[in-house]
């Protein structure tokens, strides 16, 4: 009864999440099995062969338009640092070309897949995304296993058949159904996970960006203490949202955008850090001991800082106030948007 | 009918099972699709159960009135045809298909699984990878310790993985981190009496 686990054969692809999780789909004797994990657990669809009525793949442009962006960015982001690395502002150059190198690994890792698509089951109750299919060299790996396997459950529709297939399908009710006329088809909400911690998250993320942005011209340690805890509650609220929106039916974006705002949020505290323990270093002839074991002594310390005045700490908190305000509000958009559907 | 994913439109017939790709009629999206004899069976999958003729017919345990056509291959209870469900070639029932949900003995019908492996590697690694958060580690390495041995034998993936791989490497660096605390702890408290 039960399906031995060493049956599954791992169809090839394999979609990573932005930042935790991935997609991956496994063939059994009898059935497709597509997984979304979310890094702790795993979601199971299956699409027994018997039932799969037609696979469709349709061409998109998202890796084109991904790639260049990537490319318009990288070299920016390069040329930016070049120009500010003599002086003061080095320290911000060096993190500009981190960035692009990291854009860099992700371009050539992905440049070689060639074009983007999106692979459709369809089923008599279902039209599903296999979402581990998502490029055409992965594609064509793909199909020349998955198409046999159905093949050899349902058998083969082709010549005659396949005429006669064509006819059925599309001309049985006097012309009626032609190639082109559109049909409606009724929208499956899924439903299960909470929203909540999306509608507290966004918000959130962009409030998190404007206390930053503040922070710039207004310093006073009580502020710096609030906007420090914010920010960590920020994190928390984002990373308990992408955990759990597996089974909260919200499209793609939705998700990548929660995961974009959990990200940022992580690499702002780690700089923030990194900014702490270099600070202490370099401070280490001014402060006492004392100051250094105890977060409200610091935040009077960071309360004294010019910002205003040091131009690389200037654009590090004005890049990193507009990332957390722009994904922020572009999640909140893209949340009411998906929930208006 | 088979539609295009984008628009909704039924797409061109001229390109079926061909492996080209050709343009919806509304949106212009480029479609490849294949076809199978599914799509064309007009077979309705429907099975009605035939009511109990002969009072001496074995009837079904869930429906006395209908006759009942198989026993269920994990109970034992009589079954008429609506009662059967036939899942990788055996005949079972409604009650044991939902205890088999519920006990996760039927993998066929699990839709989720907590990869316990995941979290006790994660839990291990994550002062290590993330190291201006090491001192975390006094909380998840104890904690991957745990997770690692009381979850040695629980079921990991359905799909092949290195479960037992990942708890030993999850041990491992968290006994490790354990003894670095202790040596921490010895070093301070021994310093602290001299």
């Amino acid at each position: 009864m039960a399906q031995d686990p060493e049956t599954y054969i791992k169809l090839p692809g394999k979609r990573r999440r932005i930042i935790v999780g991935r997609d991956t789909a496994y063939l059994s004797p009898d059935h497709l099995l597509t997984i979304e994990s979310s890094g702790f657990s795993e979601q199971y669809k299956r699409y027994y062969f018997k039932d799969i009525q037609a696979i469709n793949i349709i061409k998109t442009r998202k890796a084109t338009i991904t790639n260049s962006i990537l490319l318009v960015l990288m070299i920016g982001l390069s040329v930016w640092g070049a120009f500010l690395y003599p002086g003061e502002m080095a320290p911000l150059s060096v993190f500009l070309w981190i960035i692009s190198a990291v854009m860099l690994v992700y371009f050539i890792m992905n440049a070689p897949q060639g074009a983007s698509c999106e692979v459709w089951i369809h089923t008599r109750v279902q039209k599903e995304k296999i979402p581990s299919l998502y490029a055409s060299r992965i594609v064509n790996k793909a199909m020349k296993i998955l198409v046999p396997a159905i093949e050899k459950v349902q058998g083969t529709l082709g010549g005659e058949n396949l005429k006669n297939a064509r006819n059925k399908l599309y001309f049985k009710k006097d012309d009626q159904f032609t190639p082109g006329t559109r049909v409606k088809i009724p929208r499956v909400q899924q439903t299960g996970g909470s929203l909540i911690w999306h509608r507290i998250s966004f918000p959130m993320t962009m409030i998190s960006g404007a206390l930053i942005a503040v922070a710039i011209v207004y310093r006073p340690p009580l502020f710096l203490a609030f906007a420090s805890i914010w920010m960590l509650s920020g994190f928390a609220v984002a990373v308990v949202a992408g955990a759990v929106q597996t089974r909260t039916g919200l499209s793609g974006t939705v998700k990548a955008a929660t995961w974009a705002s959990a990200g940022a949020y992580l690499v702002i505290l780690v700089i923030g850090y990194v900014e702490t323990v270099v600070g202490w270093v370099t401070m280490a002839s001014e402060l006492d001991p004392f100051q250094t074991q105890n977060q409200w002594e610091m935040f009077k310390v960071y309360s004294k800082m010019d910002v205003l005045g040091t131009p690389w700490m200037f654009w590090l908190n004005t890049v990193q106030a507009s990332i957390l305000m722009m994904i922020g509000a572009a999640g909140l958009f893209l949340f009411y948007k998906d929930q208006n559907r | 009918m088979i539609y295009c994913p984008k628009c909704n439109a039924l797409i061109q017939t001229a390109g079926l099972n061909s492996g080209s790709f050709l343009p919806c009629p509304v949106c212009q999206t480029q479609n490849q699709t294949w076809l199978f004899p599914e799509a064309v069976n007009d077979t309705e999958a429907v099975r009605e159960s035939e009511n109990l003729m002969i009072r001496d017919d074995a009837g079904c345990f869930y429906h006395p009135t209908k006759q009942a056509v198989i026993a269920c291959d994990a109970c034992g209870r009589f079954l008429c045809a609506l009662c059967d469900v036939e899942m990788d070639g055996e005949h079972i029932c409604f009650s044991c298909m939902s205890a088999g949900k519920e006990k996760k003995t039927i993998k066929n019908l699990e839709n989720s699984r907590f990869l316990y492996d995941a979290l006790a590697v994660r839990l291990a690694l994550f002062p290590v990878v993330l190291f201006p958060f090491w001192f975390f580690s006094l909380i998840t390495a104890p904690a991957g310790l745990y997770i690692s041995i009381r979850h040695w034998n629980s079921m990991s993936s359905i799909v092949p993985r290195r479960k037992k791989l990942r708890f030993v490497v999850a041990i491992l660096v968290s006994a490790m981190q354990i003894a670095a605390w202790g040596v921490l702890v010895y070093f301070f408290v021994s310093n602290k009496w001299d």
